[in-house]
């Protein structure tokens, strides 16, 4: 079994609360697939899955918007602590 | 530090013995007294959920609930003054603060050298949040706030604000000392309720406030700030529910087994027992759903929040019926201010007001429900 991508996990759980297609790319915040009560669940889900403690310095709403940028935080996040 | 059992038997027997006596003294002198407020600092009852590096408790979620429970049921006002200076404003330095607001707010909180509240609302502005017309400009390093808040519980004693103002679009949370130049307090009085709770009025003229007095960042205020601290306000408000509804069964149970009619203590009658049977069945559906919520929040699971939403919706309605029925049982003397009924009563209204009423939360549980309980394909149409 090929094990799922960081971007894929994101993608499912968001593909949980969302209704409308939407893909790796979509600003899901800014097309307005979620309202923002979900951006504190997101970074629930996203600390508790990555094992990642999502701080002041990482509020930037750029790196949420999409499931690409997610992905791309969450590696940066995880470099960043392993150092 | 003490451990925790001992702190958290401590806070029930000072609120059995100060709180829950004076309660009805408190709001007739529309004011919660000093030592009070002293003593729930000496408990450690106002650093409950601050981490213990900052001077804090650090209780969980559960026994927070619990702690909230044990002070509502003896004196909402109280309660108040822990949803908002713990669960609205501590909590949201503890998630979106820099170390150094950290270290500077949460220990004097803890100690209650300083009162906290949350200036959210406005006299046009309630449910609809985002439209707040408290407004601030950018100098330098300064921000520069004009406007209004209203219904600020402990507005009038607090020494911090956690303010929101916006400027366009974008809504920005800043920590204001009431020692600033340019911000005063009016008193509102004649409430239905929560009179000792300091409600009031914040003026905001040409507060400058410094840049290192922004929680999280410019322009997180509603997405991160606003949200975190309703979520916690709203499991604060789901436990309080529940603390009026206990003691108001308390209240119907002990009364309907002392008070005769017809010969017969009125317990005995089986029109009384549906209501002590319906509040008792529905005070245990809303403490399952908090501890529920409980459970989701101490694991950090992303459910925490519906969950509490849920439990929030819930439990404010349930302790609405119960106090009603709570007065029912009492007949005329329901209404009188020499049993503690009629303020429950009063009482537990709010709670369906405040953290979201419950009109604006029941299109989010209704979404809710409409994603996660949709069956395609469940039966094929005729
Ligand atoms: C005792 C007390 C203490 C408080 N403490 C604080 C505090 O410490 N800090 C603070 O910031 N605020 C506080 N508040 C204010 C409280 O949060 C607001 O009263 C609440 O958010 C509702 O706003 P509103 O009063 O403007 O009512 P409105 O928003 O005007 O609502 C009026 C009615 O319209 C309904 N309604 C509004 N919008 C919608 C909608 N979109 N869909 C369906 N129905 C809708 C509401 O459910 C309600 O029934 C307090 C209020 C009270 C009474």
């Amino acid at each position: 079994m090929v094990e799922a991508t960081l971007e894929q996990i994101v993608y499912t759980y968001i593909a949980e609360h969302v209704d409308d297609e939407f893909d790796y790319d979509t600003e899901i915040f800014e097309e307005g697939f979620v309202n923002s009560l979900f951006a504190i669940q997101l970074m629930t889900f996203l600390e508790k899955e990555f094992a990642i403690k999502i701080t002041m310095d990482d509020l930037d709403m750029e790196n949420y918007k999409s499931v690409n940028a997610i992905g791309e935080f969450v590696r940066r996040w995880r470099e960043r602590n392993v150092r | 530090m003490k451990a925790l059992h001992d702190v958290l038997t401590q806070v029930e027997q000072f609120a059995a013995e100060e709180l829950r006596p004076r309660a009805g003294e408190f709001e007739a002198q529309q004011e919660i007294p000093q030592d009070v407020i002293i003593s729930l600092a000496k408990h450690g009852v106002l650093g409950a959920t601050i981490p213990v590096e900052y001077g804090g408790l650090a209780l969980d979620a559960i026994d927070y609930g619990n702690l909230t429970e044990t002070v509502g049921k003896a004196c909402n006002s109280v309660r108040e003054l822990l949803t908002v200076h713990v669960s609205l404003v501590g909590e949201s330095i503890k998630r979106w603060g820099s170390e150094e607001q950290k270290r500077y707010w949460l220990p004097r909180m803890a100690t209650g050298e300083i009162l906290a509240a949350f200036a959210l609302t406005e006299p046009e502005v309630g449910s609809d949040a985002k439209g707040i017309g408290t407004s601030y400009r950018q100098e330098g390093n300064r921000f520069i706030l004009n406007g209004r808040k209203k219904w600020i519980s402990f507005g009038g004693i607090a020494d911090l604000f956690l303010v929101f103002a916006s400027r366009g679009e974008e809504m920005t949370a800043f920590l204001v000392e009431s020692s600033m130049a340019g911000v005063s307090t009016t008193k509102m009085s004649n409430l239905l309720a929560s009179s000792s709770s300091h409600l009031a009025e914040i003026h905001l003229q040409d507060v400058e406030v410094p840049l290192e007095n922004v929680l999280s960042r410019v322009g997180g205020g509603f997405a991160y700030v606003v949200n975190t601290a309703l979520d916690h306000g709203r499991y604060s408000i789901a436990w309080s529910g529940v603390a009026i509804a206990q003691e108001a069964l308390d209240g119907m149970v002990t009364y309907g087994r002392t008070r005769k009619q017809g010969g017969r203590v009125i317990c005995e009658y089986a029109e009384v027992q549906k209501m002590i049977a319906d509040a008792s069945a529905n005070l245990h559906a809303a403490r399952a759903l908090c501890v529920a919520a409980g459970l989701k929040r101490r694991d950090k699971h992303p459910d925490a929040i519906i969950e509490t939403t849920i439990a929030k919706y819930f439990s404010s309605k349930m302790a609405m019926k119960v106090a009603t029925d709570a007065v029912q049982v009492f007949g005329g003397n329901g209404f009188s201010r020499d049993y503690p009924v009629e303020r429950l009563f009063r009482e537990a209204k709010v709670l369906e007001i405040i953290e979201g009423t419950s009109q604006v939360l029941q299109p989010v549980i209704a979404q809710h429900a409409l994603r996660t309980c949709y069956r395609k394909g469940w039966w094929s149409e005729p």
